[in-house]
């Protein structure tokens, strides 16, 4: 099945990037390499009915938050390329760290297989439609979208206050 | 489109996706990069979510990812708002160079 391809394609993509994000010296091709994660993991929410949410994604995520980190990383006009001089012990305490919560993590998705393959009705028809998502979005889940957007007004206000410039 | 199957597969990318979000946390000094690794552990759960909203069959899982998104949104403003703070501060955004509270 093509999909199947398709699935492995963009998730192998993904962590091509991601681990592309966590190496390189430059930011904005660190950046870089964070939107190529998110417009490969929209591609997978279209894989799994979820088209709304992949919209979102290009829109929100790559179009005003990564594009706020380039405009911040290009404001700050950091130095070129400065070789981090980390400590190994310090690095491989990391890494062993991410490995075992990897593995930790692995563990807890393999047991939640026999869960969720124990039958359930077919998908409805457009899951992961705009309908579907406004339905829940205005009954349901109407006071975290009202304190979502709360919090996002104290992000706004926050984010200016604390950028000001003092007034010399 | 059915991805029957994929299930375990697309929960080994989200978990794989945030723990190099977690080991480049640890490794890198740069503060923002550091802040991206924190959108890339985003994004690892977003797509956990989004897998079990599949084949759980609840458009539930998409409510969580919406609010996760919106959250991130007000998180990266604020965050990059007090980088640049520490940058007008330091000159330069090397988290070994925030030792004032040291001992």
């Amino acid at each position: 099945m093509i999909s199947t391809y398709l699935a492995y394609l963009f998730s192998g993509l993904a962590v091509l990037f991601a681990i592309s994000t966590i190496l390189q010296k430059n930011p904005v091709y660190s950046a870089a390499s964070l939107i190529g994660v998110m417009v490969m993991l929209a591609c997978n929410y279209v894989l799994l009915n979820a088209e709304f949410i992949a919209a979102i994604q290009i829109i929100v995520y790559v179009g005003a938050i990564m594009v706020l980190f380039v405009f911040v990383i290009m404001l700050l006009n950091l130095e070129r390329a400065k070789r981090e001089k980390l400590l190994i012990s310090r690095r491989a305490v990391g890494v062993l760290l991410g490995l075992a919560l990897s593995l930790k993590l692995a563990m807890v998705g393999y047991a939640s297989k026999i869960l969720i393959e124990s039958g359930r009705l077919k998908i409805p028809e457009g899951m992961g439609s705009t309908q579907v998502i406004g339905k829940y979005l205005f009954s349901n889940y109407l006071l975290p979208f009202e304190v979502a957007s709360l919090v996002l007004l104290v992000g706004l206000i926050g984010a200016i206050v604390l950028g000001k410039r003092e007034a010399s | 489109m059915p991805v029957i199957g994929l299930q375990n597969f697309f929960l080994l990318t989200g978990v794989v996706l945030f723990c190099i979000g977690v080991i480049g946390f640890l490794i890198r000094r740069n503060l923002i990069i550091c802040f991206m690794c924190i959108e890339l552990m985003l994004n690892g759960v977003n797509l956990v979510f989004i897998t079990y909203a599949h084949y759980l069959k609840s458009a539930i899982g998409m409510m969580y990812v919406l609010f996760v998104m919106a959250i991130a949104a007000a998180e990266v403003s604020i965050g990059l708002a007090i980088i640049l703070m520490v940058f007008r501060l330091k000159a330069s955004v090397d988290m070994d160079e925030l030792n004032t509270m040291r001992g």
